[in-house]
Formats: C-alpha cells, structure tokens, sequence
C-alpha cells in the first residue's frame, strides 16, 4: 500500500458555519507616570468597563508599561497582532481605536484589485478545447 | 629691500628663500618687480610702508585694526626659528602669573603697543581682565562674591516668636496700606530700631470680617505719627513732592536697619504679643497675601512652598504652618499621585467582567511564558545547561 | 478509517442540523437575515412571506438562546428592525423550469453572480468578499442577504436571469467578518517649474464578508411556497445546459 498524505478533511473558514470575531484578545499598556498616557488612563478609568461590556467575547487586559507611550495591541486568531500607539489622544479616539481593532481581520494591510478570495475549484472546471461546439475555420 | 615694495614681488623672496626649488631664470625676471613701476610707488614713498597706506585708506581711519603688515612678515614658524635672534619690534613684557598666556606668546609679541594719549584698542592686549579663563577658584572672593540672604539665616522656632514676626508683619503692612505705598517694600528694611519696633508691638489690629483696611489701632497720637513718618521713607520715594528731603533725611536716618553684625536679641526680649486680632486677618488678597509672607519668611526664616501659599487663606493658618501645625501631608499636598493598577483592580465593574484582566505590574516574556505553560520547561532547560543555578 | 469518517460525520453534522426547519429559531433568523437585505424593498405590505429555509446559527455573539426568543424581540432597535419583504403576486415559475432545476439543484457546488451597487461578483461558497467600500450601519457578525443574482449555476447547468432571477428562487448569505483597510496611499502631485511636490494620502477601509450558503430552492420547495407554474414565456428566467 502505497504511503498516503492524510488529506485535509475540512479548511477553516471562520463565518461559513460558526463565527468567531478575528479579534480575540486586546492588550491596554498605559504609562503611570508620562503625560502621553493621560487619555489612556482616563479611558481605562471611564470607559473601559462599557467597552468590556459591550464586547464580552474579546479578552481584555490591562497592564503597565512603564516610560513608554501607552499602546492598545489586539490579538487575532491568525496568529498576527497589531499595535496602536494611542499616545496624546483624547478618550475618544481611543475608543475609536479599540473598535478600530476589533474589527479588523488581523491580516497585513494589503492592496488586493480583486474582491473576490477563493479557496474552491472552478465551479464550472477547467476550461478544455475538446469541449463545446468544434470550431471551424 | 624696501618694505614698500614687498606687496608687489610677493613671489620672488619667498623663491630666493626656499633654496630647494629651482626656478628658472625668465620666471625669475618675471616675478621681478618692474622698475618703472616701481618708481611710480616710489615717489610717493613715506616712512609709512605702502601696505600700511592702503589699509588706511581701506579702513579710513589712521589706526586701521589687524596686523601692521598682514601680507608679508615673518610666519609664526619663522619666528620660532629665529626666536633667539633679536626681533626688531618692540617685544610687549609678559605679565608674570599668567602661565597660561605662554602659549600665544609668539603671537602677542607681534603687536604694536599702543602709544599716545588715547587709542582705541584693536586686540585684547593690555587691556582689563574681566571673568576667568580657569583656576577661578584659586582667587580671593571680591565684594561682589558675596551673598546675603532674603531670610534670616536662623529659623524662628518657639511659637511666640511666630507670633512675634506674624504680628509684627502685619502691623508694617496695615501701614503700607494705610499709607498707601507698595506693601512688599516693608521687606527693605530687614529689622527696626528698638523704639520703632515698641512703638509696632504696642498696636493692635482689630479687623472686621479680616480685611486689612482701618484694622490698625494706634497706642496714641504720637506712635501713628512716628510710624507714619518711619513707613513714608521706606519703599519708593519718588511719588512724594519732597522727595528729595526725604532722601537727604532717610540717610541720616539710616540707623532704621541695623547693622548686621551686631548680636540681635530676637524681636528685643519681647515674649508675647499683646493681642489675638492679627490672627483673624485674611490673606484672601494674592497682593496683601504675598507681602505678608514674604515679610513673614523674612522674619522667620521658614520658607513657603508655593502649594502651601496657595493653600493658605488666613494669617493663622500660616503661623500653623510655620509652626508644623500644618504640613503639605495635612494639606494633602504632598500626595503621591495614585497608580492607575491598583484603582482598576479595586473597581467592582471591572471585577465583575469576566473578560477583563488588569495586572498591576508590567507583563514581561517569563509572564508569557508562565501563561503558556513553558516557563517550567524553559527554566528546566536552563538549569540542566548550567545557565542558571 | 474509521476515524476519518467519524470526523466527517461531525463535521457534517452541522449541516444536517442546518436542513432541519427549526421553527423556533425562524424569527431570529429571518429577522437577522433581512435586516440588512440590500435592495428591493417596496412599500407595500407584504402579501406573502419571504420564505427562507432556517439555518441553524451557533456561535453568533448576538444570537439568542431559541427559548428567549419571543422575549429578544421588543429589544431589537427600530432602525434594526427587518424589511418586510414586499412581494405582490407569487412567484411564477414556468413548466421548462420545473423540468429542468432539478438537474440545477442536484448538481453541487453551486456558483452566484451576486450584484450589488450593480457590480457582479462571482461566489461560491466559503469565499471571501472584500467590498471596495465600507458597508455602513454593519458590524461583525451581521448576517446580509444578496437578493440581486444574474446568474446560477453548477458545472453544467446555469440560470439565467432576465436580467436578474428572482430572488424567491435561491437563497444566497454572507456574513460580515469585519471591516480590513489598506496602505496607506501617497499620491504625489506636482506642478510645471515648481519644485514643490505636494503628497495626498489616503486609507480606506473596506468591508469583509464571507459567503456563508448558495442555495437554490428545489421544485418542490417551490410549489410548496406557493409558486405558480405558467407556460413558457417571456421574462422568465431560463436554465440552460453548458454547451
């Protein structure tokens, strides 16, 4: 018996059956000390209960960072994360930036022209000469 | 050769000079001057050199700054070289203490010194000497050196002696004002004659609702109008129509401020002031406020943060502080600002999520490496390597 | 073996449990689906309802348990609240189309050029569809109905529509994965003899949706909804046999 490749039975393809949100985890560094932080603490302080809350399927951690400009880094179920330095902005903006995270896919920010991704075989297969009407010349 | 002619046969000493280079005999007549020109600057000669004319008329005046003969001259090297032969120029005497001034000596020994009644100079030679250029240090301290400080070098303890100055403070500036003169002023004259300061600790203050204006009570008659003519001379004088007596008068009248030396019994034995009204009077006003105190640190020699001056309102609140009464920790001034991770932990909403996460510390890669489960392992591999102990 | 073929019965279990009318989840589901249907929604109240085969959603965050349906009702937003689908007269299928959508609909997979702000795109199922705009008033999770399709098809068989099939016929649905963005673009602009070159930067965001199920009625589902057969005519859409 010949030795074969286990094949792959299904691909994941979040959203076809289940959906989970890209963005699973949020990570909120803030700075104690440096005035860059001051929004990022006042929206940790203020509103970061209501984002939780609002968003219970995403984890959310907050911890220190000393000396550096505070930071939200979202965590995506590929396996990528991405960082937004939030330094001098306002609550607001913050929040902006979280649901920014949220949302995103958590892929690399690429120019593509087509809108269509596809991972299935051509529908109507593969186009043949010996096919269709014989051609005359 | 004649200095005149220097500017014009630049090339040809230099050439004779270096004998090394060999210069053909037609480029030697070439760079010879011509005789006929020559004679066309000749004529005109003077003791000056031409090189000196012409940068006198560069420069329009008959002492042009710069080097005498900036063209031709001997290099420093030169001079170096020919350091033992006598020079002709007249040599400037070296100042003997100045090491440092060996160095440019070559250099200083070029110039020209100047002569006559009066000549503007053009170099820093000869002239005074102001700052240092090193080893400030090893000089005498001159009359400027010196510093005398704002307040009085011996901080006041004792609670009476707050008293003392705060009461004293007060009565110099209800005075001011009632004289309507700048009320910081009172800080020129650092202590009073003994009379004088009788005459300050025998008035009362009775305020109404703690303002400043008609709170002063006089002993008599006689102490409002000596401590009215003492308080007209102190502060700025110009605004009067007699000034100019007054100065003449403040001179003689110096005695006012004491000499410092002298040994001073504080506030001249005086235990107690007599009464309670200066307490009341509030410092609600920044311009009464910041001359009271600054009287009053005067005086006492404490010194006022600027969260406390602003913290304060009444005069009493500010022998308290003085006192120790009130410190920046009572006034929760001093609080260090509180750290975020703590607050967050301790808010029931945040517990109450069961997706949030708050660390108080920073979250480093052992932190992750823990979470993930591979810490143990990584510390195994470590210690089995000998890494770690 | 034996494990792989339990794999796959798990895995298709799913979709078994999809097949299966669960009528309570009905609401929810249409509800979701319609909210954000894009086109075609008329006036008139609806004589007949837009019926859509349930589909089992699990993991939807918004989704509510089947018990609490009734109760999640009141809190859906008015601006949130369904179209109504707004037919006037049923659907009218024609006996050439009856004969032939069984060939269709047994043939899988099935393809869809699916039209939205009168672009076509072309989708199977399990694609991804990066809108060249952001969809407004979407949020990830959202369920969309495509209702606009030109064509359906499988390896031989295509439906054509005149120009479009009538949305009754095929069930198409995507979901909103979220919303991904682009470099930044500079675009450098320059002016004659002046060494001044002025920089336009621009990032736009895009929707991303993922199709979830193409689904072509069957005949019978058909007539059971209430679809009236007619002879063969014009303005009906056809299936026609790859040449």
């Amino acid at each position: 018996m010949p030795v074969q490749g286990i094949r792959t039975v299904t691909a994941a393809r979040n959203g076809v059956g289940a959906f989970i949100l890209q963005c699973k985890r949020l990570d909120f560094h803030y700075c104690d000390w440096a005035g860059s932080s001051r929004g990022m603490v006042s929206f940790l302080k203020n509103s970061l209960a209501s984002f939780a809350k609002a968003n219970p399927q995403i984890e959310i951690r907050v911890s220190p960072r000393p000396h550096k400009h505070p930071v939200i880094k979202g965590h995506y179920i590929n396996g990528r994360e991405k960082a937004v330095c939030v330094r001098n902005l306002e609550p607001e903006q913050i929040v902006q930036k979280a649901n920014l995270l949220k949302e995103a896919s958590g892929e690399k920010n690429k120019r593509t022209k087509k809108p269509v991704t596809s991972i299935n075989d051509s529908v109507r297969g593969i186009w043949s000469p010996f096919h269709g009407d014989t051609k005359t010349v | 050769m004649r200095s005149s002619l220097r500017l014009l046969n630049l090339e040809a000493p230099t050439l004779q000079g270096s004998k090394t280079l060999y210069v053909c005999s037609v480029c030697r007549q070439e760079t010879r001057p011509r005789p006929a020109l020559a004679r066309q600057f000749l004529r005109n000669s003077s003791t000056t050199p031409i090189t000196e004319r012409v940068r006198r008329k560069i420069w329009g005046t008959d002492s042009p700054p710069g080097l005498e003969d900036p063209y031709g001259g001997q290099s420093v090297l030169e001079k170096k070289f020919k350091k033992d032969q006598p020079e002709q120029r007249p040599q400037r005497t070296q100042e003997p203490d100045d090491g440092w001034r060996n160095i440019d000596e070559a250099s200083a020994g070029v110039e020209t010194a100047p002569s006559g009644e009066y000549e503007p100079a053009t170099t820093w030679e000869g002239l005074a000497r102001v700052g240092h250029l090193g080893r400030w240090t090893d000089f005498p301290a001159s009359e400027v050196d010196e510093y005398t400080s704002f307040k009085s070098k011996k901080r006041l303890t004792k609670p009476n002696h707050h008293a003392l100055a705060a009461h004293q403070a007060a009565v110099e500036i209800c005075l001011m004002q009632s004289l309507n003169k700048p009320l910081a002023s009172v800080c020129d004259v650092v202590e009073h004659q003994e009379p004088i300061f009788d005459l300050l600790w025998k008035c009362r203050i009775k305020p109404a609702d703690g303002q400043w204006n008609g709170a002063l009570v006089y002993p008599d008659e006689k102490a409002e109008q000596v401590l009215a003519y003492v308080f007209e001379q102190i502060g700025s004088q110009a605004q009067t129509e007699s000034a100019a007596e007054d100065a003449a008068e403040a001179d003689e009248a110096e005695p006012e401020t004491v000499d410092p030396e002298a040994p001073r019994s504080l506030f001249f034995n005086k235990a107690h002031v007599r009464d309670k009204g200066y307490l009341r009077l509030s410092l609600a006003d920044p311009a009464t406020k910041f001359a009271f105190l600054k009287r009053f640190s005067q005086l006492t020699g404490h010194y006022f943060p600027d969260p406390v001056i602003n913290s304060i309102s009444s005069v009493r609140e500010a022998i308290q502080y003085v006192g120790g009464e009130l410190s920046l920790k009572s006034l929760k001034l001093d609080a260090k600002p509180q750290k975020l991770g703590p607050q967050l932990t301790a808010s029931k909403t945040l517990q109450d999520l069961p997706n949030v996460k708050v660390f108080e510390k920073r979250q480093k890669r052992v932190d992750r490496d823990e979470e993930l489960g591979r810490k143990k392992v990584i510390e195994a591999a470590l210690r089995e390597r000998g890494l770690i102990q | 073996m034996f494990s792989r073929t339990a794999l796959a019965r798990a895995f298709a279990l799913p979709f078994e449990q999809s097949a299966r009318p669960l009528t309570t989840r009905f609401g929810v589901c249409l509800r979701q689906a319609s909210t954000t249907t894009t086109s075609q929604s008329h006036p008139e109240q609806p004589t007949e309802p837009l019926s859509a085969t349930p589909r089992a959603q699990t993991s939807a965050p918004s989704q509510q348990p089947p018990t609490s349906t009734p109760s999640s009702t009141p809190q859906i937003p008015a601006s949130k609240l369904p179209v109504a689908p707004a037919f006037t007269s049923p659907v009218e299928v024609t006996k050439s189309l009856l004969e032939n959508l069984p060939y269709l609909t047994g043939q899988k997979p099935h393809y869809i050029t699916a039209h939205l702000h009168d672009k076509p795109y072309l989708l199977t199922e399990g694609d991804h569809l990066r809108l060249p705009f952001l969809m407004p008033n979407v949020k990830p999770g959202d369920v969309l109905r495509f209702n606009r399709a030109s064509l359906l098809g499988s390896r031989e068989f295509t439906l054509k529509g005149t120009p479009y099939v009538d949305e009754r016929l095929y069930e198409c649905r995507l979901r909103v994965m979220g919303v991904d963005s682009e470099p930044l673009r500079v675009k450098e602009k320059t002016k004659r003899r002046r060494r001044h070159v002025q920089r336009v930067t621009s990032k736009h965001r895009y929707t991303l949706l993922r199709v979830m199920d193409i689904k072509i009625k069957t005949a019978e589902e058909l007539l059971q909804e209430g679809a009236v057969v007619v002879e063969d005519g014009k303005g009906v859409s056809e299936v026609e046999v790859k040449a």
